[in-house]
């Protein structure tokens, strides 16, 4: 059973989150104060906390960053200012994903649900790779902001399918990755990558990194086995 | 010739400066007309026919000006006078004095234009602070303030009114803002219950409307928040490279199935392949995206599709939305960039959106210093473009 600690302050959200959640299977404590919450943790392990932003003894933020360095636990954001600054500012401090209010009940289930398959598995992005900005040859990849810049201080805006391609390429530099591989590693649920789409994404990023893909550049085509990332990557 | 033109204009218009101007210098020439014509009339008066005589040497007579006889003047009468009666002059007056005349006006005329621009400065300080008072306001960008310690009494009393009115001022349009966003926000918690306990009668018809309700409400607090923050935020500015930008925002609407496409780039400096000159602009990039981000929503929403282009100009960069839909009747193509403006309510009401889409785009847009338009297609269909200045590539 899933274990959830729902940090809410208003009490009727509180109620209703917490049936809605148990008809799901899984077990709610809630904890009205920041305080409430602390006193919780200590006396039992929990799978997931859901955490309001806004509460009367402190601020979402804060507490999310303290409980992060103790914990090794997951945490969904739940605010009423949805605007993407905070989205930003939550995701940096630590938060594993971040929704705004008012919900779709059935996508905070779906929410919870993706954040335990990633804290189970290898927890991808920010924790793995270390640092959120990445430095090669001069460019530097900001993975929270999904910035590229040129050496020449430039930005490089990126799509999804550039930025994610390129993660998973800074995440292995100087190794082959098939493109089967690279599928794993830059795929999202929800959407249909193929492998002539990857090769489509490349070669728009190439375009973008300013390379001719001639064999010299930072994305190498290793003819039969993938792509090769040639660049020492630096934190 | 700007210059002349420029002094021709400040002569002739009513400025304070030209008033002090004409009313410093007339009095100074006037001044010494007078003086000189009650000096000579008080030596020469009796002599009846004199005209233009010399008699004191810093005074010389306007050549060919015959002074009024003085009723009052007697011989030496005024002490003056005695003087001037040391040193008679000739009957013409020779030509130094014509310089000598010609000098003093110039410097009086030199003297009363600074006096008068001296005297008229804290008007103009008083402009420039009002010009960036409304600029200011709303933004929380410094208020201008004016100095309350220099200058004249009255000056300084009116930097105190000006100041206090401008904190006035800010502090309103903070207050409302907050009590906007905070209402906006407050709205979120009920909402928030609103929808959960619509979950419980989900199945039922009207439930799944009132659902529907919800996301419109939200989508107009979403809409406020987002025009009330856009005017607050600030956010620093950085070169962009402006063709990566909407290929990026394209492609990730592609992905998604939205009938979004990029148009092939026209009169950029392509050179030959790789690697390509950057059409670079500086601004603030999360703006920018938000204002393609509404103009192509907007297109997809309104018009069915969106189809995107970028195009060097001179000094410029000009990014185009096109849609296919029926375009902007063009007595309101201005009244469109209003907030909460809709064309007509059953086109809007079914398609979404609440009205800030445009008026965020075009704020946003003259903040990155660049310009928005509107315009109908000839071949129908509507054409958003935004101008970007700009700078040096490379």
């Amino acid at each position: 059973m899933i274990q959830c600690l729902l940090v809410e302050d208003d009490v009727e959200i509180r109620d209703l989150v917490c049936s809605y959640l148990q008809g799901y299977g899984m077990a709610v404590t809630p904890a009205p104060t920041a305080q409430a919450m602390q006193s919780a943790l200590r006396a039992r392990r929990f799978d997931v906390i859901l955490l309001d932003l806004m509460l009367p003894d402190g601020h979402g933020l804060d507490l999310c960053r303290e409980v992060l360095s103790r914990l090794p636990v997951p945490v969904i954001m739940l605010t009423a200012q949805g605007d993407p600054i905070s989205r930003v500012i939550g995701l940096e401090m630590g938060a594993d994903d971040y929704l705004g209010k008012p919900f779709e009940p059935r996508e905070l289930v779906a929410r919870i649900h993706a954040v335990l398959r990633r804290s189970s598995g290898a927890r991808a992005g920010l924790e793995e790779g270390g640092a959120s900005v990445a430095r090669f040859m001069g460019w530097s990849f900001d993975r929270l902001k999904r910035q590229l810049i040129s050496p020449e201080d430039v930005v490089v805006q990126l799509s999804s399918a550039e930025y994610r391609l390129l993660s998973a390429l800074v995440d292995n530099p100087e190794r082959v990755l098939s493109r089967e591989e690279l599928l794993d590693l830059s795929q999202v649920p929800g959407t249909e990558v193929s492998d002539r789409s990857i090769d489509l994404t490349v070669s728009r990023l190439r375009h973008k990194l300013r390379d001719s893909g001639l064999g010299d550049g930072l994305i190498r085509t290793m003819r039969g086995e993938g792509y090769l990332f040639a660049a020492r990557v630096s934190a | 010739m700007s210059g002349l033109r420029r002094l021709r204009q400040a002569l002739w218009t009513d400025t304070l400066t030209r008033r002090l101007f004409l009313l410093l210098w007339g009095t100074l020439v006037l001044s010494h007309v007078l003086g000189f014509s009650m000096a000579h009339l008080g030596s020469r008066g009796p002599q009846p026919g004199w005209g233009g005589a010399v008699l004191v040497p810093g005074m010389p007579p306007v050549p060919g000006w015959t002074p009024p006889p003085h009723p009052m003047a007697a011989p030496g009468a005024a002490p003056a006078a005695s003087f001037a009666t040391s040193v008679p002059g000739p009957r013409m007056a020779p030509p130094n004095l014509w310089l000598d005349y010609l000098v003093r006006v110039l410097v009086m005329a030199a003297a009363a234009w600074l006096g008068a621009r001296w005297l008229t400065r804290p008007v103009r300080r008083l402009t420039q602070a009002s010009l960036a008072l409304s600029d200011a306001v709303g933004r929380k960008v410094g208020l201008p303030e004016l100095d309350e310690r220099t200058g004249p009494i009255e000056v300084r009393q009116a930097a105190q009114v000006f100041n206090h009115m401008a904190r006035q001022l800010g502090d309103r349009f903070e207050e409302r803002s907050l009590l906007m966003a905070s209402i906006s926000h407050d709205l979120r918690t009920p909402l928030t219950r609103l929808r959960m306990r619509l979950e419980r009668l989900r199945p039922d018809p009207v439930a799944e409307r009132c659902v529907a309700d919800v996301h419109d409400i939200n989508a107009l607090i979403d809409g406020v928040l987002d025009a009330l923050n856009e005017e607050r935020r600030q956010e620093p500015w950085q070169a962009i490279d402006v063709p990566s930008l909407v290929a990026a925002l394209v492609d990730d609407r592609a992905e998604d199935g939205q009938p979004v496409s990029l148009k092939p780039a026209t009169g950029l400096p392509e050179a030959g392949g790789l690697p390509r000159a950057p059409a670079v602009v500086r601004a603030q990039p999360v703006a920018l995206r938000r204002v393609l981000d509404n103009l192509i929503d907007n297109a997809v929403r309104h018009g069915g599709c969106a189809r995107v282009g970028v195009w060097h100009d001179v000094g410029c960069l000009r990014v185009s939305v096109d849609d296919d839909g029926p375009g902007i009747p063009a007595g309101d193509l201005d009244a469109v960039f209003k907030p909460f403006f809709r064309l007509d309510g059953s086109r809007s009401r079914d398609t979404g959106g609440v009205g800030l889409g445009l008026y965020i785009a075009r704020e946003l847009t003259v903040r990155q210093g660049g310009r928005l338009a509107l315009a109908n297609r000839a071949e129908g269909g509507l054409r958003a473009t935004i101008e970007l200045p700009c700078c040096a590539s490379e």
